[in-house]
């Protein structure tokens, strides 16, 4: 129970954000996942950088395509959404040029404006059809 | 006595295992998860030809005794997030065997992909793999849409993101994507039929009961990543079906666009179930109207999605140098009632009893439960939207079941195996699975309560009621875990090569690190695959040439039969020639276990009187690297 209290406190947070400093700190993972891709080489800078990247982009996911799904079910498919963003927009930057250091940094801020983006027009109701969703399931 | 029955059923009806004692099973099971881990680790082997042939003579009981504490843990009354995190670990720790027991996971396909995702990483590749871009715009789009394009660009931005070594970011990619998202689908999938959580936990556990689940889940393939996506595709297909919004229409189309970009055989099969389930919401739309027209529609919609993937082989030739083509080439000579038996039972005809068992039994015991639910209609009265996500997987099951058939019967030439397709029809049957495995399990449950309470009217005629429930109750978790822990042991292969050795990846390490300049390597194909581990495939400033090129086998055998100064000079120079490329140096590598007895000290010896330089010793003196640099 306090685990899900737990996570339910930092999901919380990271929505209740007005002022985008969640997708702040998100291009401020990708800049140290940068300084670690190019001076550092430490997986335990990377693996540190990486889990709050995607922490709080899949929670931006997740609200957004699976808000009525559990916490760790909506978690797990808004990281699994987030891994094929990454993937669909890294073959994309692959095939214009390559997928050296700076394009890999550029392809993460990518992914992370999308998410940032998308759930804020979500919660401002930007995009009517898509909020309009109602499973039966 | 009549109290003390009272009192024995009372406790006899809560779930498997008292929550008093539940915290100390999941700590028995976290110790055994580590010791399991720990005795992989310790099989851990530099010269290996199988997992079986190196593994710790305690993994297995170990393994079967972790898993029988998961399976008590998922019939107990935790909470069925936590039963998900479990599952998730017990299914990593299945998929991570070739990458911890082999020194460079399995060889093969994985090797392959890894050495051309060492090129994105390394940035030697541009615009995709392959290095040269096509001449023809058709085969260029062809080759970006290749799941190998999609896999290392994911693979590189992970790698990247997290820091790793790119071999071993490869190597654990599939198996740690396979053994955390696939329980999940899973349980999510479940759910979509069966509002019992315990159910749905049980099928996320149940996949591992497939043993094309297990080892498809080990290599780091685009084959494997692509069922990963398809099996989301077919978990937000099921969401469309039972919802009215855009959201699962989108979520639909990105995961099957993702199985298309990461393999094409997981892409058609996505889509063809796509096209099926939008046909089959078309059809609960107009049914009231027009029925026939309706049915039309939908029988049409089944045969052209049959059609899709025999289509799509066939005109795979247009970009491709394939050559499937129809033909009753597999049928000659096979008399009628082989034939029949094809038909009917598919591959399990010619399978033997434990085959039928391991791969057969599963996708067979589901199909009889989705058409026992289908035919009963029990889920039509409770919900429509559920009966028809059930007519669209029972649909689907049969157009893979058409499809197996076509592919082993009427294709020759297929660029795969069809038993690929069992992995598609091993997603679909597993809910199925655990539904009547919990019927049997509750079944169970039930006997032994009805015993329990004779027992008590007669205490002297019977065993002690305790020992005959706790010898009922444990009865499923025993056998599950048992046949879990045979499909894992089923999965993994018992024949197999000498893999990839620690010393042959040392051996191509010391050229790279001691090498200025441009090289050329003469070796064997485990050589090329290990060397391609390291630099990347084809990368033209070290150069191994591909195990299927025979300009690079004439080469090597050249090296090999006559290892002397002037035939490697020869050597270089001819391929310096046929690839247009300046390599001033070029070594020659040979090594004992890949060459027939005897064999390794004739060469050892020629090249010394031929003034071969030794370049370096691996493995105990069962490698030899000989150098040969260009003078200016």
């Amino acid at each position: 129970m306090r685990n899900k209290i737990a996570f339910g406190k930092v999901e919380e947070t990271v929505l209740h954000d007005k002022n985008f400093l969640f997708t702040m700190l998100s291009y401020i993972m990708v800049l140290l996942v940068f300084i670690n891709v190019s001076v550092v080489h430490s997986p335990v800078m990377g693996i540190a950088a990486s889990f709050l990247y995607f922490l709080i982009n899949a929670i931006f996911l997740g609200n957004v395509f699976f808000e009525k799904e559990a916490p760790l079910s909506r978690f797990m498919l808004g990281s699994l959404l987030l891994i094929v963003f990454l993937g669909l927009i890294g073959l994309t930057v692959m095939m214009i040029y390559n997928l050296d250091a700076i394009r890999s940094a550029i392809v993460l801020c990518i992914v992370s404006t999308l998410s940032s983006l998308m759930y804020k027009m979500t919660e401002y109701s930007i995009s009517i059809e898509l909020t309009t969703n109602t499973s039966h399931v | 006595m009549a109290a003390r029955a009272e009192q024995l059923l009372k406790s006899l009806s809560r779930p498997f295992i008292d929550h008093t004692h539940l915290r100390v099973v999941e700590l028995l099971y976290a110790f055994m998860v580590v010791l399991s881990f720990y005795l992989l680790f310790l099989s851990r082997s530099e010269e290996v030809h199988t997992v079986w042939e190196v593994m710790h003579p305690a993994f297995i009981p170990v393994f079967f005794a972790t898993t029988f504490l998961l399976v008590s843990i998922v019939f107990s009354s935790e909470r069925a997030e936590h039963k998900l995190l479990l599952v998730i670990i017990h299914s990593i720790l299945s998929h991570v065997f070739f990458t911890v027991v082999f020194p460079a996971g399995y060889f093969g396909a994985q090797q392959t992909t890894l050495g051309q995702t060492r090129l994105v990483n390394d940035n030697i590749v541009f615009h995709g793999i392959p290095l040269k871009p096509e001449k023809s715009i058709l085969v260029q789009i062809y080759n970006w849409f290749r799941g190998v394009n999609f896999q290392a660009a994911l693979s590189v931005t992970l790698i990247r993101m997290f820091g790793v070594d790119v071999f071993w970011g490869h190597l654990f990619f599939v198996p740690l994507m396979w053994g955390i998202f696939i329980p999940v689908i899973a349980f999510l999938m479940t759910s979509v039929f069966c509002e019992n959580k315990n159910i749905a936990i049980l099928s996320s556990l149940l996949v591992s009961i497939f043993p094309t689940s297990i080892i498809w889940g080990t290599y780091s393939i685009p084959i494997s990543l692509g069922y990963v996506f398809f099996f989301c595709s077919l978990y937000f297909i099921l969401k469309y079906l039972s919802s009215t919004g855009l959201k699962a229409f989108l979520l639909m189309i990105i995961f099957s666009f993702a199985s298309l970009v990461s393999h094409p055989l997981a892409g058609i099969v996505s889509f063809a179930l796509l096209l099926l389930a939008v046909t089959i919401k078309n059809y609960e739309k107009e049914k009231a109207d027009s029925p026939l027209e309706a049915k039309i529609g939908l029988l049409l919609s089944f045969l052209v999605s049959v059609s899709l993937l025999p289509s799509a082989l066939i005109f795979q030739r247009v970009i491709s140098p394939t050559y499937t083509s129809f033909g009753l080439e597999k049928l000659n000579g096979l008399s009628g009632g082989e034939i029949v038996g094809l038909f009917v039972l598919g591959g399990c005809a010619n399978s033997t009893f434990d085959a039928f068992i391991m791969i057969g039994l599963g996708s067979l015991l589901g199909l009889v439960v989705m058409v026992c639910y289908l035919k009963i209609g029990g889920i039509e009265k409770a919900s429509r939207t559920r009966y028809v996500s059930l007519l669209f997987l029972f649909m689907g099951f049969l157009m893979l079941l058409v499809q197996y058939r076509i592919l082993k019967l009427f294709m020759i030439n297929l660029p795969f195996g069809e038993e690929r397709l069992w992995m598609f029809r091993d997603f679909m049957a597993a809910p199925f699975m655990a539904i009547i495995i919990n019927g049997i399990a509750a079944y169970t449950q039930k006997t032994a309560l009805k015993n329990i309470h004779i027992n008590l009217k007669h205490p002297f005629q019977a065993i002690s009621p305790t020992v005959r429930s706790a010898a009922t109750f444990a009865l499923i978790p025993l056998l599950l875990s048992g046949w879990i822990t045979a499909s894992v042991y089923y999965a993994y292969p018992r024949y197999g090569p000498l893999q990839t050795t620690a010393y042959e990846l040392e051996a191509v390490k010391y050229i790279e690190m001691n090498t200025n300049g441009s090289y050329v390597v003469f070796g064997d194909q485990w050589i090329i695959y290990a060397g391609g581990m390291i630099v990347g495939i084809h990368n033209p400033d070290a150069f191994y040439f591909s195990p299927s090129d025979p300009e690079g086998i004439a080469l090597f055998t050249e090296m090999k039969e006559n290892p002397s100064l002037d035939t490697m000079i020869e050597a270089m120079e001819e391929y310096n020639d046929e690839y247009n490329n300046s390599a001033t140096i070029a070594y020659f590598i040979v090594e004992e276990p890949r060459l027939v007895e005897g064999e390794f000290d004739r060469v050892i010896s020629q090249a010394q009187i031929g003034n071969l330089e030794v370049f370096g010793v691996f493995g105990d003196e069962k490698l030899y690297i000989f150098r040969y640099e260009k003078s200016e």
